[in-house]
């Protein structure tokens, strides 16, 4: 059950158009969010420890994927069908993407972590950007595009909490972030002859602390609105994403 | 090829309207008109993907008059926001909460908000929509949280019926909640003082209100601009800050020391039914309002430029100012039966 709930999973579909061509669906392709600290999944009962030493536990990790899409075969992106997903470490939820017949390499998947600047300012939205999804901002109108939450010996709030809530879609604010991952050779392969139907896409949660910028919970225990500090750490999670080896049938 | 592209407009927007007839005609709803006062420029808020009807406008009252929408039934939006008082909260500097807490700010007088582009006495708010969310989920006012709000609403075949005759169908979603309390909220349109009668030439002032008709173009209108009675910028009016609640106003959301102490230009419409005033409501008296701007004014780094070296108001031509801001109440607005509390 545990691992179960550490597999994120998510869908996308093409919409079988393409070059104005209607292809109709050949090969279906699943895109799994897969959240790892240290390179193993995440399990949030396990103490783990960053690269500055500090213990911590992850109590929320949830993050909004926006615009997803595969590069096909001469350079086309086929698109998912809906443009948001929320991706929640605690709820799994698995659909299948469907690519058009025919195609002949996945090169390439990209999407943003986080919700269009037009999209945070066009009012009460549903489905998953629903602000009951608790990735919102009331007093100061925006979406948080991640969101991580945990305890650490080394908070300096009361509670022993850390909690990151970054966004920001304004101006110099903007923490929206553009991810694009190359698909191996073999994998693309693999997934075009139906050897597996998954591309898991790992999370490296540890990536928050350090990848780009040096951020220890000891100094930054919250973060709670949009400004500089919050783009800090959109710069280190948008390092977090790595396409997986797996390869399940 | 200006003419093509000419055409392909008028037809995408025929097709709009299209679509949006043929929205309202499925729904068998009761299409309603927005009315914009003469005069008055085009409303930021256009019910964009929310058209206004009957049938959502009366959800969107019950809602705003219902206290599930707080954690212990006590706190609707009206009890923040009367009638009486072009709904601000009669004689409260700050209003009651859940739990015998206080908001940190003035409730401000609901009016025209279709017209503002941003919301709250800082501009933290961005859509009409979304606006109710803050009030809802603060745990100093509504405490409540969004699906127990959905919740209490679903179990009440009252409210099933209201969603299915606004939207067709009885799903209840904070999405259809949140547009129907925009309807109501912008539908709380006032243009029916003194004032404007005397714009449509329906009334005259007399001598002294033309005075300070005049007084209020020359001192005051720049930031109180007419016909809202808002420029809908943020300024420093020179107020100190008040060391218990510590509110640095407009830079909390943009985190820029020049927003420092700015807050949002008020509407001085039904000023006379809003007391007391401020973000803070520390004046007690518009009169106390006019003597700050003449005495009073703190000059700190962001204070607006206009008032630096504060108003010169003289007492004959304060008493003016306040006949005409007497003019600006709309007593049609706040015994609108419309906007009162719904029967059951
Ligand atoms: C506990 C009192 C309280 C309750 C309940 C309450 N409000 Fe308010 N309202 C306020 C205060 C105080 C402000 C000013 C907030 C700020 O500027 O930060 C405000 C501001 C507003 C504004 C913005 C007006 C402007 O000029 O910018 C709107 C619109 C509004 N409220 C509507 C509502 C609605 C709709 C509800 C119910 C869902 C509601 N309020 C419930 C106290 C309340
Ligand atoms: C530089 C812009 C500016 C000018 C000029 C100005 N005001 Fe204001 N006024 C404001 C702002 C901003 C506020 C809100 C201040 C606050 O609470 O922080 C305000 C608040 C008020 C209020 C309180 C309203 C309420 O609902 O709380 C009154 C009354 C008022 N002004 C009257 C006047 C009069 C009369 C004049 C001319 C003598 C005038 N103002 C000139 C910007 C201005």
């Amino acid at each position: 059950m545990k691992t179960f709930a550490s597999c994120l999973f998510i869908s996308l579909f093409s919409t079988g158009f393409i070059n104005g061509a209607h292809q109709g669906y050949g090969d279906s392709v699943r895109v799994r969010f897969r959240a790892t600290v240290n390179g193993q999944p995440l399990k949030f009962d396990s103490t783990y420890t960053n690269s500055f030493g500090e213990d911590f536990t992850v109590t929320a990790f949830r993050f909004y994927v926006g615009h997803l899409a595969l590069n096909n075969s001469n350079n086309t992106w086929v698109k998912s069908r809906t443009a948001y997903h929320l991706v929640d470490a605690k709820i799994s939820t698995s659909e299948i993407i469907e690519i058009p017949r025919g195609t002949k390499k996945i090169t390439k998947l990209k999407f943003q972590v986080g919700v269009d600047s037009l999209d945070n300012v066009s009012g009460a939205q549903d489905g998953d950007l629903d602000p009951a999804h608790g990735m919102f901002w009331t007093w100061n109108t925006g979406y948080v595009m991640a969101k991580l939450e945990g305890n650490s010996s080394f908070s300096k709030v009361p509670t022993g909490s850390f909690t990151y809530h970054i966004g920001g879609y304004k101006g110099v604010d903007k923490a929206i972030r553009n991810i694009e991952l190359s698909i191996s050779n073999e994998m693309a392969i693999a997934i075009l002859q139906s050897k597996t139907d998954d591309l898991i896409v790992d999370v490296e949660i540890g990536k928050w602390f350090d990848s780009v910028h040096p951020l220890k919970i000891a100094e930054k225990s919250f973060v709670h609105g949009p400004g500089p500090t919050a783009k800090l750490y959109a710069d280190n999670y948008s390092t977090m994403f790595s396409i997986a080896n797996d390869m399940k049938p | 090829m200006m003419r093509r592209i000419f055409i392909a407009i008028a037809m995408i927007f025929c097709f709009g309207l299209f679509v949006f007839n043929a929205e309202i005609e499925r729904l068998a709803v009761t299409p309603m008109k927005f009315p914009v006062p003469k005069g008055f420029p085009l409303p930021e808020y256009r019910f964009q993907n929310n058209p206004l009807t009957k049938e959502g406008f009366e959800l969107g009252r019950k809602l705003f008059y219902d206290g599930r929408l707080s954690k212990d039934g006590n706190f609707p939006c009206a009890s923040c926001h009367q009638q009486f008082a072009s709904f601000s909260t009669y004689d409260h500097p700050l209003s009651h909460g859940f739990n015998d807490q206080f908001t940190t700010r003035n409730a401000p007088a609901l009016i025209n908000v279709a017209w503002m582009k941003e919301l709250h006495w800082d501009g933290g708010i961005n859509h009409i929509e979304v606006q109710p969310l803050s009030p809802m989920t603060a745990s100093n006012e509504m405490a409540e949280n969004i699906d127990s709000v959905l919740t209490k609403l679903r179990a009440d075949n009252s409210y099933k019926k209201m969603f299915r005759a606004a939207y067709g169908d009885d799903k209840i979603n904070s999405q259809r909640m949140l547009k129907a309390l925009a309807q109501f909220v912008a539908m709380l349109i006032s243009a029916d003082s003194k004032y404007d009668k005397m714009k449509r030439g329906e009334a005259s002032f007399s001598a002294t209100e033309k005075s300070g008709y005049e007084i209020f173009q020359n001192k005051c209108s720049s930031c109180h601009r007419e016909p809202l009675f808002t420029d809908d910028s943020y300024r420093n009016t020179g107020l100190p800050v008040n060391p218990k609640l510590n509110d640095f106003g407009r830079m909390i959301i943009t985190g820029k020391s020049e927003d420092s102490l700015k807050f949002k230009v008020p509407s001085l419409r039904n000023v006379y039914l809003t007391a007391p005033y401020g973000h803070d409501g520390r004046f007690y008296s518009i009169g106390a309002v006019i003597d700050h701007y003449r005495n009073s004014v703190v000059d700190g780094p962001t204070t607006d430029s206009l008032l630096r070296k504060k108003i010169a108001i003289n007492d004959d031509e304060k008493y003016d100012l306040l006949q005409f801001l007497r003019t600006l109440t709309d007593s049609t607005f706040i015994k609108d039966k419309r906007f009162a509390q719904p029967a059951n």
